[in-house]
């Protein structure tokens, strides 16, 4: 039979649920810590048993890289019974920043040889990349909400054209008129681009109401040269900007989620095959395991 | 192949598939010449074909051997049966017990905390000793000593599922025997709700199934649809009576005393989806106010109403408008306050209604005389389970508005402006309603990619849908308390399983007629175009239009992880919530507030 995550819930009080919370936090950090504490026990005890530390390291780091790996494929099979994906997630969180330690234990902070400093570079850009979609996850669901009703991303093109057919007609039906001619003119000089062109890299990068902003206090400035109904023309206009900036702000938030999480799954790909060449290196011309 | 080629075929009509193929003719003109086919008009049925037509492709003759289970309480009913041939017993009391099902946890800790509780939990079972109610109500020497146990057998190349020891059940479990010409299970069916009792072959049977679509067309005959509209509201009220959790400690002869007074009474619209869409757009005023009202705030309360199906809204006048407090479903009680009231301070003088009960939708239920609820109910209900006194009245005993008097507090803890909204938005009929958080949602659509690659690469759900702040209720099937996309199907395509409520869509049996997407109020149901493996559009074969199917979120039934797309939702953002019970939405908050 199936059970809903609502069946699940149990009446406990938000205090209650908020401790348990708290304690699957300590849990996860303590086991880091745990980890943490064994690995270096396990590097001295090679040391001291003379072995070779740097495969010792090596071989946690790349099972924990394989760790950090299994939620991508847990992703890709949503019929086999492992677990929310959620759970996965939060391990792979806890599990990334082992890694941080476990790479700083086997290669340093600085390492030597292209091959080596490759490696590293892509190391420290995964775990920057991680980093950078996490806060963006964190992030992004609260900006979204800023941006008014929560839109499909495949919706977002058709709703703009809409937008962006109406604000033409209110140019050319501003353009008939002598009082509300300033209009047109600020339209074909200044939102004609705005309303037709996808917005630059930069903004969606990181976007700002600086566009917005500057479209919207230019339309102000127009009031002296309006009569009553180019007011009214310029108060529409005035919403399909804010509209136009709404989505485009939407386009772009939802776009950088999309873009951190596959820049950081490419990069974490070429991360296990640069690793394995690494490994297979280190065996051929290593004298001693 | 390329995935535009397209593949030309029959289009599937209405009756393409007879719901038992195997009917033979001579069985259909006997069936006709039985009652209470020989006494119905057929002029009536000429819209549809003919009544011949009917049984032929909405009923079947299904045989039973003595033990055999006919239908099985707590089973959601699509089907009447009318017996042809032998008998069959209609058990009065419970057959089995209701075991509380661990309930499963969301965290890993919870399911630990969970697994340990249920080790301990098997140990006591057989301790507690905890009968259902209707068990319990009866006198301790006459509980029964077999408990049923079911078998399956095969018979013909079909499942037989059966009773052992039928001889022992019948001697030990009150039960009412059914003979030729009787019908049952027809309310059930009518109603949208599971079985109230269970029914058991006691001789070699022949029992006529007619599934509800067809009787839904039978009952355009004046005669049968009294016939069963009688039966409906003079039958299974003592059950009902005695499964409502307060009445609980009521004995046999008190509940014959209420059965006796209790009027049983329906409003609004069974169809209620088509006037739903409609009203949409209109004023939430003039919506609440087009409602049907069952009790309107300031008259007398006379009577304690008690909901068997359907929703109801709580509301009372605010400035020019209703602000609504609370939704009542099946179970629930309007009234009880202010009778509960008198109850408590004999002397004072009876309270009007506080609130008005509006329909939403079809709702029916029963009206127990306050003199009835003062005498027989509250003296037998536990003081601690009754309402508190109230305090801040809105009116007076006079009915007259108390000026500048505090509000009565919400029957419900949830804030009234998303009670309002889910009720406006009929968001209360979901059982499995899908609800994304937004304030955790990034949009990164995991949950439709895990639904799609579930669903042959064609996701069941919109990830999108009304709003209300932070909480997004999107286009998936919520597999409604009240599946209203079921009504018109004219294949039966579209059911519910009979164990887990969840709704599906057989696509065997989809003729692509529209009419359950065309149902939904939802927009929940989607139409697709049928592909074959190779991914090539079907088409008619006569008109070269493409043939279409319905599709809907099917909660993953078929496979053991549940609903895919809450498991998916890397974010924790996304949940499959009961929206029909407030309680349980309530719980979802505060763990979303936690």
């Amino acid at each position: 039979m199936q059970k809903s995550a609502a069946n699940a819930l149990d009446r406990k009080s938000p205090a209650v649920l908020h401790r348990a919370h708290l304690s699957l936090r300590t849990l996860g950090i303590s086991t880091i810590a745990m980890a943490i504490v064994c690995t270096i026990a396990y590097r001295n005890w090679t040391i001291s048993h003379l072995g070779n530390e740097a495969f010792a390291t090596g071989y946690v780091l790349v099972a924990t890289c394989m760790g950090l790996v299994a939620l991508g494929v847990r992703k890709r099979l949503p019929l086999v019974p492992l677990g929310r994906v959620a759970v996965w997630q939060s391990a792979h969180h806890y599990l990334g920043t082992f890694c941080l330690i476990a790479y700083c234990l086997h290669a340093g902070a600085i390492t030597t040889g292209w091959f080596e400093s490759a490696l590293a570079i892509l190391f420290w850009t995964i775990l920057l990349s991680g980093f950078l979609s996490w806060y963006v996850n964190k992030k992004s669901p609260r900006m979204l909400r800023t941006a008014g009703y929560a839109i499909l991303r495949s919706d977002i093109p058709i709703v703009k054209m809409r937008v962006s057919e109406q604000a033409y007609q209110i140019a050319l039906q501003a353009a008939g008129s002598k009082g509300s001619m300033a209009i047109a003119d600020y339209y074909r000089s200044n939102l004609t681009s705005y309303f037709s062109k996808p917005r630059s890299i930069w903004y969606r990068l990181l976007p700002t109401g600086k566009k917005k902003r500057n479209l919207l206090s230019g339309l102000e400035r127009l009031d002296r040269y309006l009569d009553e109904i180019g007011r009214e023309l310029k108060s529409q206009l005035s919403t399909l900007v804010l509209e136009k900036d709404d989505l485009d702000f939407q386009s772009a938030i939802q776009q950088r989620v999309r873009m951190c999480a596959a820049f950081h799954t490419w990069l974490l790909g070429a991360f296990v095959v640069f690793s394995m060449m690494h490994i297979v290196l280190a065996h051929r011309y290593s004298s001693h395991w | 192949m390329s995935s535009t080629a397209t593949i030309a075929q029959e289009r599937p009509v209405r009756w393409d598939h007879p719901l038992d193929p195997e009917m033979l003719q001579r069985d259909i003109s006997w069936l006709l010449a039985q009652p209470p086919f020989a006494y119905l008009n057929p002029d009536v049925f000429k819209a549809n074909g003919s009544l011949e037509t009917i049984l032929k492709h909405d009923a079947r003759l299904v045989r039973y051997e003595p033990g055999d289970i006919v239908v099985r309480e707590g089973d959601y009913g699509s089907s009447a049966f009318i017996v042809l041939r032998g008998s069959v017993r209609a058990f009065l009391v419970s057959l089995w017990e209701k075991q509380t099902q661990p309930v499963p946890s969301t965290d890993i800790w919870g399911a630990l905390q969970q697994f340990v509780r249920s080790k301990f939990a098997n140990q006591k079972r057989s301790d507690q000793g905890s009968g259902n109610r209707r068990s319990r109500g009866r006198d301790v020497e006459s509980h029964p000593k077999h408990t049923p146990v079911q078998s399956v057998s095969v018979v013909e190349g079909k499942n037989r599922i059966f009773l052992q020891d039928i001889n022992a059940i019948l001697n030990d479990y009150q039960s009412e025997s059914l003979g030729v010409g009787n019908i049952f299970g027809e309310m059930a069916a009518i109603t949208r709700t599971p079985h109230r009792f269970s029914v058991i072959a006691d001789a070699p049977t022949v029992v006529l199934e007619i599934r509800w679509q067809g009787l839904r067309l039978l009952r355009r005959d004046t005669g049968f649809r009294t016939y069963l509209d009688e039966r409906y509201r003079s039958t299974g009220l003592e059950t009902h009576l005695r499964e409502t959790p307060l009445l609980r400690f009521l004995d046999d002869e008190t509940i014959q005393k209420v059965v006796a007074v209790t009027k049983l009474e329906s409003f609004g619209e069974m169809e209620w989806f088509a006037e739903f869409k409609d009203t949409k757009s209109k004023e939430v005023c003039s919506i609440i106010e087009s409602e049907p009202t069952i009790a309107m705030e300031g008259t007398p309360a006379n009577d304690l109403y008690l909901i068997r199906a359907g929703f109801a809204r709580v509301s009372f006048q605010h400035g020019s408008g209703h602000r609504t407090t609370a939704y009542l479903g099946r179970g629930q009680m309007f009234g009880l306050e202010e009778i509960s009231h008198s109850f408590l301070n004999p002397g004072s003088q009876p309270l009007p209604f506080q609130s008005s009960l509006r329909a939403l939708g079809f709702v029916d239920f029963l009206r127990i005389p306050r003199e009835a609820a003062l005498k027989l109910l509250l003296p037998k209900v536990r003081r601690s389970e009754l309402p508190s006194t109230i305090e801040n009245l809105r009116y007076d005993a006079g009915g007259r508005v108390v000026p500048d008097a505090t509000r009565m507090i919400p029957e419900s803890n949830i804030e009234t402006p998303l009670i309002e909204f889910l009720v406006d938005q009929r968001i209360i009929n979901g059982k499995q309603s899908m609800l994304i958080d937004l304030d955790r949602c990034t949009g990164c659509d995991e949950c439709v990619k895990a639904c799609a690659s579930t669903h042959d690469g064609t996701p069941r759900f919109i990830r999108n849908g009304p709003q209300y702040g932070p909480l997004m209720f999107a286009h998936a099937c919520m597999h409604c308390v009240d599946p209203v996309c079921m009504i018109g199907c004219p294949t039966g395509a579209i059911h519910r399983n009979s164990d887990t409520g969840i709704i599906s869509i057989n696509p065997e049996t989809c003729i692509g007629c529209k009419t359950c997407s065309e149902s939904c109020p939802y927009e929940n149901i989607v139409m697709i175009q049928v592909t074959d493996k190779q991914g090539r559009a079907a088409v008619d074969r006569n008109t070269n239009l493409p043939i279409l199917q319905a599709s809907k979120c099917d909660l993953c039934q078929n496979h053991s992880t549940g609903p895919a797309c809450q498991n998916a939702c890397p974010h924790q953002a996304l949940y499959r919530v009961n929206t029909s019970d407030s309680s349980t939405l309530q719980s979802w908050l505060l763990r979303r507030t936690a």
